[in-house]
Protein backbone atom coordinates (compact mmCIF):
# COMPACT_ATOMS: atom_id res chain seq x y z
CA UNK A 1 0.00 0.00 0.00
CA UNK A 2 2.26 2.26 1.18
CA UNK A 3 4.50 1.96 -2.38
CA UNK A 4 1.22 2.52 -4.24
CA UNK A 5 0.67 5.55 -2.21
CA UNK A 6 4.50 6.71 -2.65
CA UNK A 7 3.58 5.92 -6.73
CA UNK A 8 0.12 7.97 -6.80
CA UNK A 9 2.31 11.10 -5.19
CA UNK A 10 5.06 10.85 -7.94
CA UNK A 11 2.26 10.69 -10.47
CA UNK A 12 0.87 13.37 -9.13
CA UNK A 13 3.99 15.54 -9.45
CA UNK A 14 4.60 14.40 -13.10
CA UNK A 15 0.87 15.33 -13.89
CA UNK A 16 2.32 18.96 -12.50
CA UNK A 17 5.47 19.06 -14.39
CA UNK A 18 2.94 18.36 -17.51
CA UNK A 19 3.88 21.36 -20.20
CA UNK A 20 2.77 21.82 -23.96
CA UNK A 21 4.72 23.95 -26.01
CA UNK A 22 2.73 26.12 -27.93
CA UNK A 23 3.14 29.12 -30.28
CA UNK A 24 0.55 31.96 -30.18
CA UNK A 25 -0.30 34.33 -33.30
CA UNK A 26 -2.10 36.85 -33.63
CA UNK A 27 -5.57 36.53 -36.04
CA UNK A 28 -4.40 37.93 -39.42
CA UNK A 29 -7.56 40.35 -39.94
CA UNK A 30 -6.37 41.72 -36.28
CA UNK A 31 -3.45 43.20 -37.11
CA UNK A 32 -3.19 46.51 -37.23
CA UNK A 33 0.73 47.29 -37.88
CA UNK A 34 2.58 46.88 -41.81
CA UNK A 35 4.37 44.46 -39.98
CA UNK A 36 2.87 40.80 -38.70
CA UNK A 37 3.87 40.31 -35.12
CA UNK A 38 6.39 37.60 -34.45
CA UNK A 39 4.81 34.08 -33.27
CA UNK A 40 4.91 34.24 -29.34
CA UNK A 41 6.23 30.88 -27.87
CA UNK A 42 4.95 29.72 -24.48
CA UNK A 43 5.03 26.03 -22.66
CA UNK A 44 1.40 25.91 -21.54
CA UNK A 45 1.13 23.94 -17.94
CA UNK A 46 -1.35 20.80 -18.27
CA UNK A 47 -2.41 21.66 -14.92
CA UNK A 48 -3.57 25.34 -15.23
CA UNK A 49 -6.56 27.32 -17.33
CA UNK A 50 -5.79 29.98 -20.27
CA UNK A 51 -6.49 33.01 -17.98
CA UNK A 52 -3.95 32.07 -15.51
CA UNK A 53 -0.97 31.70 -17.98
CA UNK A 54 -1.58 33.99 -21.03
CA UNK A 55 -0.89 37.81 -19.61
CA UNK A 56 2.38 37.87 -21.71
CA UNK A 57 0.73 36.38 -24.78
CA UNK A 58 -1.85 39.29 -24.49
CA UNK A 59 1.01 41.91 -23.34
CA UNK A 60 3.19 41.02 -26.51
CA UNK A 61 0.33 41.02 -28.96
CA UNK A 62 -1.55 44.15 -28.01
CA UNK A 63 0.89 46.87 -29.45
CA UNK A 64 0.12 45.09 -32.79
CA UNK A 65 -3.95 44.65 -32.27
CA UNK A 66 -6.72 46.80 -32.19
CA UNK A 67 -8.70 48.14 -29.20
CA UNK A 68 -10.63 45.80 -27.26
CA UNK A 69 -13.29 48.39 -26.28
CA UNK A 70 -13.87 46.77 -23.21
CA UNK A 71 -13.96 43.33 -24.65
CA UNK A 72 -11.49 40.40 -23.52
CA UNK A 73 -9.10 38.72 -25.57
CA UNK A 74 -9.76 34.81 -26.64
CA UNK A 75 -7.93 32.06 -28.12
CA UNK A 76 -9.10 29.29 -31.14
CA UNK A 77 -7.73 26.55 -32.40
CA UNK A 78 -8.46 25.18 -36.04
CA UNK A 79 -11.32 27.50 -36.36
CA UNK A 80 -12.53 26.25 -32.66
CA UNK A 81 -12.60 28.71 -29.97
CA UNK A 82 -11.01 27.25 -26.88
CA UNK A 83 -13.61 26.90 -23.54
CA UNK A 84 -10.60 28.37 -21.18
CA UNK A 85 -12.99 26.98 -18.21
CA UNK A 86 -11.41 23.33 -19.41
CA UNK A 87 -7.91 22.83 -17.76
CA UNK A 88 -5.19 23.26 -20.40
CA UNK A 89 -4.07 19.77 -20.56
CA UNK A 90 -7.67 18.67 -20.98
CA UNK A 91 -8.07 21.22 -23.89
CA UNK A 92 -5.34 19.91 -25.73
CA UNK A 93 -6.58 16.42 -25.56
CA UNK A 94 -9.75 17.32 -26.64
CA UNK A 95 -8.63 19.30 -29.79
CA UNK A 96 -5.27 17.97 -30.52
CA UNK A 97 -5.04 14.18 -29.53
CA UNK A 98 -2.33 12.50 -28.25
CA UNK A 99 1.15 14.60 -27.25
CA UNK A 100 2.84 11.57 -29.60
CA UNK A 101 1.01 11.89 -32.58
CA UNK A 102 -0.19 16.17 -31.57
CA UNK A 103 1.47 18.78 -34.42
CA UNK A 104 3.99 20.54 -31.89
CA UNK A 105 4.15 22.95 -30.62
CA UNK A 106 -0.14 23.68 -30.55
CA UNK A 107 -0.84 27.13 -32.62
CA UNK A 108 -3.38 28.69 -30.79
CA UNK A 109 -4.72 31.86 -32.16
CA UNK A 110 -5.34 34.71 -30.54
CA UNK A 111 -8.41 37.77 -30.85
CA UNK A 112 -8.62 40.58 -29.04
CA UNK A 113 -11.96 41.20 -30.83
CA UNK A 114 -15.21 39.79 -31.80
CA UNK A 115 -15.35 37.65 -28.17
CA UNK A 116 -18.06 35.02 -28.59
CA UNK A 117 -20.23 35.75 -25.94
CA UNK A 118 -22.39 33.04 -27.05
CA UNK A 119 -19.85 30.33 -26.82
CA UNK A 120 -17.51 30.97 -24.12
CA UNK A 121 -17.59 32.23 -20.40
CA UNK A 122 -16.51 35.77 -19.73
CA UNK A 123 -13.14 36.00 -18.15
CA UNK A 124 -14.11 39.28 -16.81
CA UNK A 125 -13.86 40.24 -12.93
CA UNK A 126 -11.52 37.31 -11.79
CA UNK A 127 -14.52 35.15 -13.38
CA UNK A 128 -11.30 32.16 -13.62
CA UNK A 129 -9.96 32.18 -10.27
CA UNK A 130 -14.35 32.07 -9.14
CA UNK A 131 -14.47 29.49 -11.91
CA UNK A 132 -11.73 27.53 -10.19
CA UNK A 133 -12.97 27.77 -6.72
CA UNK A 134 -16.71 27.07 -7.50
CA UNK A 135 -15.26 24.15 -9.09
CA UNK A 136 -13.46 22.81 -6.39
CA UNK A 137 -16.44 23.24 -3.75
CA UNK A 138 -18.50 21.15 -5.70
CA UNK A 139 -15.46 18.19 -5.73
CA UNK A 140 -15.44 18.75 -2.52
CA UNK A 141 -19.10 18.69 -1.72
CA UNK A 142 -18.86 15.36 -4.14
CA UNK A 143 -16.13 13.41 -2.30
CA UNK A 144 -17.47 14.26 1.48
CA UNK A 145 -20.84 15.44 1.03
CA UNK A 146 -19.68 19.61 2.10
CA UNK A 147 -18.21 22.57 0.43
CA UNK A 148 -16.89 23.78 3.63
CA UNK A 149 -13.32 22.21 3.14
CA UNK A 150 -13.30 24.90 0.15
CA UNK A 151 -15.39 27.76 1.27
CA UNK A 152 -13.38 27.60 4.28
CA UNK A 153 -10.15 28.37 2.72
CA UNK A 154 -8.83 32.18 3.25
CA UNK A 155 -8.30 34.98 0.87
CA UNK A 156 -4.60 33.88 1.23
CA UNK A 157 -5.58 30.75 0.62
CA UNK A 158 -7.06 31.23 -2.22
CA UNK A 159 -4.31 33.50 -3.80
CA UNK A 160 -1.73 30.61 -2.97
CA UNK A 161 -3.73 28.60 -5.19
CA UNK A 162 -4.06 31.08 -7.94
CA UNK A 163 -0.30 31.96 -7.51
CA UNK A 164 -0.10 27.87 -8.19
CA UNK A 165 -2.09 27.87 -11.34
CA UNK A 166 -0.23 31.05 -12.28
CA UNK A 167 3.44 29.71 -12.04
CA UNK A 168 2.76 26.30 -12.26
CA UNK A 169 3.87 25.40 -8.72
CA UNK A 170 3.10 22.19 -7.29
CA UNK A 171 4.71 22.96 -3.78
CA UNK A 172 2.64 25.45 -3.10
CA UNK A 173 -0.92 24.09 -4.51
CA UNK A 174 -0.16 21.12 -2.29
CA UNK A 175 -0.36 23.27 0.73
CA UNK A 176 -3.29 23.86 -0.39
CA UNK A 177 -4.13 20.86 -1.18
CA UNK A 178 -3.41 19.38 2.29
CA UNK A 179 -5.55 22.01 3.85
CA UNK A 180 -8.40 21.36 1.93
CA UNK A 181 -7.48 17.06 2.78
CA UNK A 182 -7.38 17.36 6.09
CA UNK A 183 -10.85 19.43 6.23
CA UNK A 184 -12.13 16.66 4.36
CA UNK A 185 -10.60 13.82 6.59
CA UNK A 186 -12.73 15.38 9.25
CA UNK A 187 -15.91 14.76 7.98
CA UNK A 188 -15.03 11.55 6.91
CA UNK A 189 -14.16 9.59 10.17
CA UNK A 190 -11.75 6.97 10.24
CA UNK A 191 -11.75 5.42 6.85
CA UNK A 192 -11.19 8.13 4.73
CA UNK A 193 -12.99 7.14 2.09
CA UNK A 194 -14.77 9.69 0.09
CA UNK A 195 -18.97 9.28 -0.88
CA UNK A 196 -17.55 9.45 -4.31
CA UNK A 197 -14.67 10.07 -7.10
CA UNK A 198 -15.68 13.44 -8.88
CA UNK A 199 -15.02 12.44 -12.31
CA UNK A 200 -15.77 14.73 -15.74
CA UNK A 201 -15.49 12.20 -18.87
CA UNK A 202 -15.64 14.06 -22.52
CA UNK A 203 -15.96 12.69 -26.01
CA UNK A 204 -15.87 15.77 -27.74
CA UNK A 205 -14.96 19.45 -27.05
CA UNK A 206 -18.21 20.04 -26.51
CA UNK A 207 -19.80 16.89 -25.17
CA UNK A 208 -19.27 15.46 -21.66
CA UNK A 209 -20.97 14.19 -18.41
CA UNK A 210 -19.59 14.52 -14.97
CA UNK A 211 -20.56 11.19 -13.26
CA UNK A 212 -19.38 10.70 -9.73
CA UNK A 213 -18.41 6.85 -9.03
CA UNK A 214 -18.47 4.75 -5.78
CA UNK A 215 -14.74 4.17 -4.66
CA UNK A 216 -16.26 0.85 -4.46
CA UNK A 217 -17.91 -1.84 -5.79
CA UNK A 218 -20.88 -3.69 -3.67
CA UNK A 219 -19.19 -6.33 -4.21
CA UNK A 220 -16.54 -4.67 -2.36
CA UNK A 221 -14.25 -4.36 -4.97
CA UNK A 222 -12.36 -1.24 -5.76
CA UNK A 223 -14.08 0.77 -8.41
CA UNK A 224 -12.07 0.84 -11.98
CA UNK A 225 -12.20 3.19 -14.17
CA UNK A 226 -14.13 0.47 -16.43
CA UNK A 227 -16.87 0.59 -14.62
CA UNK A 228 -17.11 4.32 -14.61
CA UNK A 229 -16.98 4.44 -18.15
CA UNK A 230 -19.21 1.26 -19.31
CA UNK A 231 -22.24 2.74 -17.07
CA UNK A 232 -21.90 6.12 -19.49
CA UNK A 233 -21.05 4.67 -22.65
CA UNK A 234 -22.21 1.29 -22.89
CA UNK A 235 -22.37 1.23 -26.76
CA UNK A 236 -18.32 2.06 -26.62
CA UNK A 237 -17.25 -0.18 -24.07
CA UNK A 238 -19.51 -3.27 -24.30
CA UNK A 239 -19.85 -3.55 -28.34
CA UNK A 240 -17.27 -5.81 -29.77
CA UNK A 241 -17.68 -4.82 -33.49
CA UNK A 242 -16.70 -0.91 -32.86
CA UNK A 243 -13.26 0.07 -32.70
CA UNK A 244 -11.37 0.16 -29.49
CA UNK A 245 -11.78 3.62 -27.63
CA UNK A 246 -8.93 5.26 -26.79
CA UNK A 247 -9.29 6.66 -23.31
CA UNK A 248 -7.08 9.60 -22.46
CA UNK A 249 -6.31 10.80 -19.06
CA UNK A 250 -3.57 13.80 -18.40
CA UNK A 251 -2.30 13.04 -21.85
CA UNK A 252 -1.75 9.36 -21.21
CA UNK A 253 -3.46 6.57 -22.65
CA UNK A 254 -4.79 4.71 -19.14
CA UNK A 255 -5.31 0.99 -18.86
CA UNK A 256 -9.25 0.55 -17.94
CA UNK A 257 -8.60 -1.78 -15.13
CA UNK A 258 -6.71 1.49 -13.19
CA UNK A 259 -8.15 1.48 -9.59
CA UNK A 260 -10.60 4.95 -9.67
CA UNK A 261 -9.72 6.19 -6.45
CA UNK A 262 -5.90 5.51 -6.99
CA UNK A 263 -6.37 7.17 -10.86
CA UNK A 264 -7.96 10.40 -9.17
CA UNK A 265 -4.95 11.10 -6.45
CA UNK A 266 -2.58 10.90 -9.13
CA UNK A 267 -4.23 12.68 -11.88
CA UNK A 268 -6.89 14.95 -10.87
CA UNK A 269 -6.82 18.46 -11.63
CA UNK A 270 -6.54 21.33 -9.34
CA UNK A 271 -10.22 21.65 -9.42
CA UNK A 272 -10.68 18.36 -7.74
CA UNK A 273 -12.05 16.58 -10.56
CA UNK A 274 -10.34 13.96 -13.18
CA UNK A 275 -10.91 14.29 -16.34
CA UNK A 276 -11.43 11.29 -19.00
CA UNK A 277 -11.39 12.07 -22.42
CA UNK A 278 -12.61 8.88 -24.39
CA UNK A 279 -11.76 9.44 -28.31
CA UNK A 280 -14.24 7.05 -29.71
CA UNK A 281 -12.87 7.45 -33.45
CA UNK A 282 -9.50 6.20 -33.28
CA UNK A 283 -6.87 6.49 -35.79
CA UNK A 284 -5.33 3.47 -37.51
CA UNK A 285 -2.57 3.80 -35.55
CA UNK A 286 -3.93 3.37 -32.14
CA UNK A 287 -2.30 1.86 -29.18
CA UNK A 288 -3.66 -0.99 -27.85
CA UNK A 289 -5.71 -0.67 -24.47
CA UNK A 290 -4.81 -3.41 -21.57
CA UNK B 1 -30.93 18.90 3.91
CA UNK B 2 -32.94 18.50 0.51
CA UNK B 3 -31.86 16.65 -2.22
CA UNK B 4 -33.48 15.49 -5.22
CA UNK B 5 -33.02 12.78 -8.11
CA UNK B 6 -32.70 14.13 -11.93
CA UNK B 7 -35.82 11.84 -12.03
CA UNK B 8 -38.05 13.93 -9.54
CA UNK B 9 -36.42 16.64 -10.69
CA UNK B 10 -37.85 15.61 -14.39
CA UNK B 11 -41.37 14.46 -12.87
CA UNK B 12 -41.78 17.79 -11.00
CA UNK B 13 -40.39 20.52 -13.77
CA UNK B 14 -43.40 18.78 -16.17
CA UNK B 15 -45.56 19.17 -13.29
CA UNK B 16 -44.43 22.67 -12.68
CA UNK B 17 -44.52 23.80 -16.14
CA UNK B 18 -47.93 22.66 -16.66
CA UNK B 19 -49.32 24.44 -13.21
CA UNK B 20 -47.75 27.91 -14.52
CA UNK B 21 -49.92 27.81 -17.61
CA UNK B 22 -51.99 30.50 -15.98
CA UNK B 23 -49.20 32.80 -14.53
CA UNK B 24 -47.35 35.96 -15.55
CA UNK B 25 -44.45 34.14 -16.06
CA UNK B 26 -45.05 30.58 -17.09
CA UNK B 27 -42.88 27.74 -17.79
CA UNK B 28 -41.96 25.41 -20.50
CA UNK B 29 -40.74 21.98 -20.23
CA UNK B 30 -37.52 21.21 -22.13
CA UNK B 31 -36.75 17.58 -22.57
CA UNK B 32 -33.22 16.41 -22.45
CA UNK B 33 -31.21 15.03 -25.32
CA UNK B 34 -29.25 12.50 -26.33
CA UNK B 35 -25.43 14.12 -26.99
CA UNK B 36 -22.76 12.10 -28.56
CA UNK B 37 -22.70 8.13 -27.48
CA UNK B 38 -23.41 9.08 -23.47
CA UNK B 39 -26.60 6.45 -22.86
CA UNK B 40 -28.31 8.65 -21.12
CA UNK B 41 -29.65 12.25 -22.31
CA UNK B 42 -29.15 15.31 -20.69
CA UNK B 43 -31.76 16.46 -17.81
CA UNK B 44 -34.42 18.52 -19.00
CA UNK B 45 -35.28 21.70 -17.82
CA UNK B 46 -37.83 24.69 -17.69
CA UNK B 47 -37.64 28.09 -19.63
CA UNK B 48 -39.73 31.12 -18.90
CA UNK B 49 -41.62 32.74 -20.94
CA UNK B 50 -39.68 36.62 -21.58
CA UNK B 51 -39.64 38.31 -18.27
CA UNK B 52 -39.93 41.90 -19.57
CA UNK B 53 -37.57 43.94 -17.57
CA UNK B 54 -35.70 48.01 -17.55
CA UNK B 55 -33.02 48.37 -20.23
CA UNK B 56 -29.17 47.98 -18.34
CA UNK B 57 -27.65 51.30 -18.67
CA UNK B 58 -24.63 52.24 -20.63
CA UNK B 59 -22.66 52.07 -17.04
CA UNK B 60 -24.00 48.25 -16.35
CA UNK B 61 -22.25 47.63 -20.24
CA UNK B 62 -18.83 47.91 -18.13
CA UNK B 63 -17.05 44.60 -16.87
CA UNK B 64 -17.08 45.99 -13.22
CA UNK B 65 -19.09 44.31 -9.93
CA UNK B 66 -21.07 47.03 -8.59
CA UNK B 67 -19.75 47.94 -5.04
CA UNK B 68 -22.28 47.80 -1.91
CA UNK B 69 -24.67 50.93 -2.39
CA UNK B 70 -23.85 51.70 -5.62
CA UNK B 71 -27.05 49.22 -7.12
CA UNK B 72 -29.57 51.90 -6.89
CA UNK B 73 -28.57 53.32 -9.95
CA UNK B 74 -27.78 50.99 -12.31
CA UNK B 75 -31.62 50.46 -13.75
CA UNK B 76 -32.54 53.40 -15.67
CA UNK B 77 -37.01 54.47 -15.82
CA UNK B 78 -36.78 54.44 -19.76
CA UNK B 79 -38.70 52.25 -21.85
CA UNK B 80 -38.42 48.62 -21.05
CA UNK B 81 -38.11 46.40 -24.10
CA UNK B 82 -34.98 44.45 -22.55
CA UNK B 83 -36.29 40.79 -21.67
CA UNK B 84 -35.00 38.54 -19.10
CA UNK B 85 -35.11 34.74 -19.97
CA UNK B 86 -35.17 32.24 -17.17
CA UNK B 87 -34.12 28.79 -16.93
CA UNK B 88 -34.58 26.01 -14.25
CA UNK B 89 -31.99 23.29 -14.39
CA UNK B 90 -30.58 20.37 -12.22
CA UNK B 91 -27.64 20.90 -10.58
CA UNK B 92 -25.92 17.57 -10.72
CA UNK B 93 -23.27 18.42 -8.02
CA UNK B 94 -25.56 19.41 -5.48
CA UNK B 95 -28.51 17.87 -6.25
CA UNK B 96 -30.26 20.66 -6.44
CA UNK B 97 -32.58 22.94 -8.93
CA UNK B 98 -30.04 26.06 -10.32
CA UNK B 99 -31.54 29.40 -11.52
CA UNK B 100 -30.16 30.32 -14.74
CA UNK B 101 -30.84 33.75 -16.16
CA UNK B 102 -30.08 35.66 -19.16
CA UNK B 103 -30.54 39.11 -20.27
CA UNK B 104 -31.14 40.65 -23.57
CA UNK B 105 -31.69 44.36 -24.57
CA UNK B 106 -34.35 45.91 -26.63
CA UNK B 107 -31.98 45.69 -29.68
CA UNK B 108 -31.79 41.66 -29.21
CA UNK B 109 -28.22 42.11 -27.74
CA UNK B 110 -26.87 39.65 -25.12
CA UNK B 111 -26.57 41.25 -21.59
CA UNK B 112 -22.94 40.68 -20.47
CA UNK B 113 -22.55 38.66 -16.80
CA UNK B 114 -22.08 42.30 -15.00
CA UNK B 115 -25.23 43.11 -16.36
CA UNK B 116 -27.21 40.45 -14.98
CA UNK B 117 -25.60 41.02 -11.98
CA UNK B 118 -26.65 44.71 -11.54
CA UNK B 119 -30.19 43.14 -12.70
CA UNK B 120 -30.61 41.04 -10.26
CA UNK B 121 -28.85 42.51 -7.85
CA UNK B 122 -31.37 45.59 -7.94
CA UNK B 123 -34.48 43.25 -8.36
CA UNK B 124 -34.01 41.13 -5.19
CA UNK B 125 -33.44 44.47 -3.82
CA UNK B 126 -36.66 45.63 -3.98
CA UNK B 127 -37.84 41.98 -3.33
CA UNK B 128 -36.63 42.10 0.12
CA UNK B 129 -34.21 39.22 -0.19
CA UNK B 130 -31.23 41.40 -1.56
CA UNK B 131 -28.31 39.01 -2.89
CA UNK B 132 -24.91 39.34 -3.08
CA UNK B 133 -22.55 40.27 -5.97
CA UNK B 134 -20.18 37.10 -5.43
CA UNK B 135 -23.24 34.91 -6.33
CA UNK B 136 -23.82 35.69 -9.50
CA UNK B 137 -21.31 34.10 -12.08
CA UNK B 138 -21.32 32.56 -15.59
CA UNK B 139 -21.80 28.58 -15.63
CA UNK B 140 -21.95 26.31 -19.06
CA UNK B 141 -25.88 25.50 -19.22
CA UNK B 142 -25.99 22.20 -18.59
CA UNK B 143 -28.22 20.90 -22.00
CA UNK B 144 -27.19 23.91 -23.89
CA UNK B 145 -23.56 24.35 -23.24
CA UNK B 146 -23.67 28.03 -24.10
CA UNK B 147 -23.22 30.62 -21.07
CA UNK B 148 -25.65 31.72 -18.46
CA UNK B 149 -25.36 33.30 -15.36
CA UNK B 150 -26.34 31.66 -12.28
CA UNK B 151 -27.20 32.23 -8.81
CA UNK B 152 -24.93 29.49 -6.42
CA UNK B 153 -26.92 26.64 -5.14
CA UNK B 154 -23.97 25.85 -2.92
CA UNK B 155 -26.36 26.18 0.33
CA UNK B 156 -29.98 25.39 -1.38
CA UNK B 157 -30.35 21.95 0.26
CA UNK B 158 -29.93 23.32 4.09
CA UNK B 159 -32.50 26.39 3.46
CA UNK B 160 -35.06 23.55 1.44
CA UNK B 161 -34.32 20.75 3.76
CA UNK B 162 -35.61 23.83 6.76
CA UNK B 163 -38.67 24.56 4.73
CA UNK B 164 -39.50 20.81 3.93
CA UNK B 165 -39.11 19.89 7.70
CA UNK B 166 -41.29 23.20 9.10
CA UNK B 167 -43.90 22.13 6.16
CA UNK B 168 -43.85 18.27 7.02
CA UNK B 169 -46.57 19.10 9.43
CA UNK B 170 -49.06 20.19 7.39
CA UNK B 171 -48.34 17.89 4.27
CA UNK B 172 -45.92 15.79 4.91
CA UNK B 173 -46.76 13.71 1.02
CA UNK B 174 -48.03 17.14 -0.85
CA UNK B 175 -45.64 19.54 -0.57
CA UNK B 176 -43.71 20.36 -4.11
CA UNK B 177 -39.53 20.85 -3.64
CA UNK B 178 -40.00 22.81 -6.74
CA UNK B 179 -42.48 25.15 -6.30
CA UNK B 180 -41.61 25.39 -2.60
CA UNK B 181 -38.04 26.75 -4.12
CA UNK B 182 -39.38 29.33 -6.96
CA UNK B 183 -41.53 31.07 -4.27
CA UNK B 184 -37.91 31.78 -2.37
CA UNK B 185 -36.23 32.32 -5.34
CA UNK B 186 -38.87 34.27 -7.47
CA UNK B 187 -37.94 37.45 -5.47
CA UNK B 188 -34.44 37.49 -7.13
CA UNK B 189 -35.48 37.88 -10.32
CA UNK B 190 -38.19 40.64 -9.75
CA UNK B 191 -41.22 38.30 -9.57
CA UNK B 192 -43.41 38.05 -7.11
CA UNK B 193 -45.03 34.62 -5.79
CA UNK B 194 -48.48 35.50 -4.09
CA UNK B 195 -48.62 33.74 -0.18
CA UNK B 196 -51.93 31.95 -1.60
CA UNK B 197 -49.96 31.07 -5.00
CA UNK B 198 -47.38 29.76 -3.13
CA UNK B 199 -49.52 27.36 -0.73
CA UNK B 200 -51.53 26.59 -3.40
CA UNK B 201 -48.63 25.75 -5.65
CA UNK B 202 -46.81 23.87 -2.85
CA UNK B 203 -49.59 21.36 -1.92
CA UNK B 204 -50.85 20.71 -5.50
CA UNK B 205 -48.47 18.04 -6.65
Amino acid sequence: MEGEEALMRAAAADAWAGEIPAVFVLATNEVTTLEPPVPFHLCLARQSYLPFTTAEVVDHFKPFAPPMGGGEPWYEHDGQPLRWHVPLGVLFDLHAGLEAEAELPWRLTVHFQGFPATTLLSTANAAAEGWVLNALKESCFLRCGSALPAMSLSIAEQKKLTHALTTNDFREYCAVAERISAAMAKSLGASGLPHSVPVRVFTSPVEWRQQPAAPRLPSGGSTRLYDVLVSLLPSVFESSSSAAPRVIVQGVSVPLETPLLWLHGACSHPDGFLYVYVSCSPPSTAPQIA
Amino acid sequence: MAHLSPVAFAQLGRAFAQRSAAHAVSWGWVEGESTGPFSTPSVGYLRSSPVLVEEATPHEASHEVPTDGGDDDTLVGGASGARLELHIVYGATFGVPLLLVQGYSSAGELWTVSEVRSHLMAASKEGGAPIAADSVSQIEHPALGVPFASLHPCRTAEWMGAILQRESGDAPQQLDYLSAWWSVLAQSVGQRVAPADARAWMLSA
